[in-house]
């Protein structure tokens, strides 16, 4: 079997036995590709119709087109969205132009999860993390139990050996699942082009310069890169290691080949 | 011994690149290779076929990882970006799993001397020394650096510089001879002092021989027909060398990745397309396919890969969904048409849909046309202004039909191969059951 197809199995195995243990379950989506392909996979695990809302931690100081791709795909694929907004932060002025970058952050993210969470009543839910993200990540099991601050004890988690998925936890936790775990930056890309899933355009390259990953407007910077396709954004990360090197020993090579290809008749 | 346990199944295996199985039988009638004559006597020798598309990288890759190129991806040394700027691929684009790493997982030393289509070096379980088109020996085309140290010994080259053919022959010659004889003597160093379950050594200098001095095997008597000749006769001595040090429990593999025949004509398929009013460009060849002109509808890479200009494809691509398959069938009709201006001979042998030739995973990567033409027109894609049939420095071409695969007696599960790709399967199956 291919590795995206093992992965797919794999995430959707997660995701149906996560629906199965909790009473209620929501799908973090922060509009992203990771969490796009997240989505997807739910859509696939329950043939077309996700079971279980979605949600969307709204700052208000999302990209334009990151409202306008929400909306959309709400409508394509039929999704129960919930919007959580920290409304009260908002009132008070809260933002990344007011005090430190963290409480804004701590404001607008995180607690405005919390009050989405007492609000439903969510048990479980599913984030499009992937190890391969943050140093931090390598700790991460596919399933994490967080306390009611949102505290999360991974030297007590419980074991994950072989795909025994521990998800019975106290009832002060909720409990995080991570069925992207495994997947690289480029699974997830050779993924949206298999599937062909929709993506925002931030991602493609405009003027020498394209979006790597979405957040909110006043914090994300692109980076350089002429990657209009997803096939290009492919090539991109394959090839990125040797692109960080000199572009000028990587040109003289790529000239050496030519000729020799070319002496040959293969050109 | 109980169950094979403690068996032998140690493999040396030689591939010479291009050298067709018909003119192994010549040279062996006329006594040129008596080694290879004896061998063949006494295990199994047999023609076997390339692959498609019928290229070193695309076979040799096959080889490795047993699969076809729709499996992992790779169909010639020249790919095609969405903005039909060019990319060459390498090791790290080809998917599967190679003999080398499934050997290595499961604990077997392996030896790779020169293959095609491994580099940048991975990491085995032994040494590994990438082949064509590794830029120069260096830290990345080797497994690890104190390969380079053990190297430097022998002066081992990678691979001779073909330019240097356009130049002068006898330059050539020199050169070619200085580049196989390091090669075939490193081969027999590593032999010795490294430990190895499957030793397996590429020579490329066959190959190189093929494209250029091909058309001197019908001159014998001139001194460029004895260098020819007694080119191959330096190949025997090296087989002969090789079979006197294995031990009695190893057994030896020999086999090339595609055949050679004489190139009448180089047929220049983007021309032809032109001509037939599906392909347009401006006449500045140093662009390549960034010189093709919007509204075009296909183009071809060597060998004889065609591509429909898709919108799914490419940037500038106008082909739809709904007249892909009219369009593919008029230009696989039409190319029946292409024939010898000289002798009205049609150039296609097979014209094939990449469904028909192609499997995989990466099929939508494949040539949407993919052809093999008749011995002697050797399918090129030349842009610019210039001939549709053309002559230059290159007199032999690549066949698919003519490939050989030698065996030991004791590799009787690996000589039912009927292809390069199949006797790559079968290599691994032999360690791994």
């Amino acid at each position: 079997m291919d590795r995206l197809t093992e992965l797919e199995n794999r995430s959707i195995y997660i995701i149906r036995e996560a629906y199965h243990q909790f009473g209620r379950l929501a799908a973090l989506w922060s509009v992203g590709k990771d969490s796009t392909a997240l989505v997807w996979l739910c859509k696939k695990a329950f043939f077309g119709d996700v079971p279980f809302p979605v949600v969307h931690i709204d700052t208000s100081y999302k990209f334009p087109e990151m409202y306008s791709f929400r909306d959309e795909m709400v409508a394509r694929w039929g999704l129960d969205l919930i919007v959580a907004r920290n409304e009260e932060a908002l009132a008070r002025g809260v933002g990344p132009h007011e005090g430190s970058k963290l409480n804004c952050c701590t404001e607008l993210k995180t607690n405005a999860l919390k009050q989405c969470i007492a609000e439903y009543g969510f048990e479980g839910l599913l984030l499009a993390i992937r190890r391969d993200e943050h140093g931090i990540r390598a700790k991460e099991r596919y399933f994490s139990p967080r306390d009611r601050q949102f505290r999360w004890n991974y030297e007590d988690q419980p074991p994950e050996l072989w795909d025994q998925y521990t998800s019975e936890v106290d009832e002060e936790f909720h409990l995080r699942v991570h069925p992207l775990l495994e997947w690289r930056e480029l699974d997830v890309w050779l993924y949206v082009r298999r599937e062909n899933l929709p993506v925002n355009p931030l991602y493609f390259a405009r003027d020498g310069k394209r979006y790597r990953s979405l957040g909110c407007k006043t914090c994300c910077s692109p980076v350089q890169s002429n990657a209009s396709t997803v096939d290009e954004i492919i090539e991109e990360i394959r090839t990125g290691r040797t692109a960080e090197r000199a572009g000028r020993a990587q040109d003289k090579e790529d000239a050496y080949t030519m000729q020799k290809l070319r002496a040959l008749g293969y050109m | 011994m109980i169950f094979g346990f403690g068996r032998k199944r140690k493999v040396f295996g030689i591939g010479l690149d291009g050298f067709p199985h018909s003119l192994a039988r010549r040279l062996m009638d006329g006594g040129h290779m008596p080694n290879l004559q004896r061998l063949a006597r006494e295990g199994s020798f047999k023609r076997i076929n390339s692959v498609y598309p019928t290229v070193s990288n695309v076979a040799w890759a096959s080889f490795q990882t047993g699969l076809g190129p729709g499996e992992f991806g790779i169909f010639g040394f020249v790919e095609l970006r969405p903005d039909l700027d060019i990319y060459i691929p390498n090791a790290t684009d080809l998917k599967g799993e190679t003999i080398w790493q499934r050997l290595g997982a499961r604990g077997k030393k392996v030896v790779a001397l020169s293959v095609p289509m491994t580099y940048p070096a991975p990491r085995v379980n032994g040494l590994l020394v990438s082949g064509f088109l590794a830029p120069r020996l260096d830290e990345k085309a080797v497994s690890s650096p104190e390969v380079l140290r053990k190297l430097r010994w022998t002066m081992y080259e990678i691979d001779v510089d073909p330019a240097v053919a356009h130049r002068s022959l006898d330059e050539f010659q020199e050169e070619l001879t200085r580049v196989s004889t390091r090669r075939r003597q490193t081969a027999l160093e590593l032999m010795d002092s490294e430990d190895w379950d499957l030793f397996f050594v590429h020579v490329m200098d066959t190959d190189r021989m093929g494209h250029f001095m091909w058309k001197f095997q019908h001159e014998p008597q001139s001194p460029r027909g004895k260098y020819f000749f007694d080119f191959f006769g330096k190949i025997d001595e090296f087989i002969g060398q090789v079979v006197e040090r294995l031990d009695k429990g190893t057994q030896l593999l020999i086999l090339s990745d595609h055949g050679f025949c004489d190139l009448k004509w180089e047929v220049q398929l983007n021309r032809w397309l032109r001509a037939e009013g599906y392909l347009d460009y401006e006449n500045d060849p140093e662009r390549m396919f960034k010189a093709v002109k919007p509204g075009s509808r296909a183009v071809a890479l060597v060998p004889g890969r065609i591509y429909l200009l898709t919108r799914r494809r490419c940037e500038i691509g106008s082909v739809s969904e709904m007249d892909y398959e009219s369009l593919r069938a008029e230009i696989m009709e039409r190319l029946k048409e292409l024939k010898d201006p000289d002798t009205g001979e049609p150039v296609c042998n097979r014209i094939m849909t990449r469904e028909e030739v192609f499997d995989g995973p990466y099929l939508s990567r494949a040539p949407d046309i993919a052809i093999d033409p008749r011995d002697g027109y050797d399918l090129k894609a030349k842009l610019g202004e210039g001939e549709l049939f053309e002559r230059g420095v290159l007199n032999g071409m690549h066949t698919y039909h003519d490939a050989m695969l030698l065996t030991g007696p004791a590799l009787a599960d690996v000589s039912r191969a009927t292809s390069v790709t199949e006797a790559g399967a079968l290599l691994a199956r032999h360690f791994l059951e």
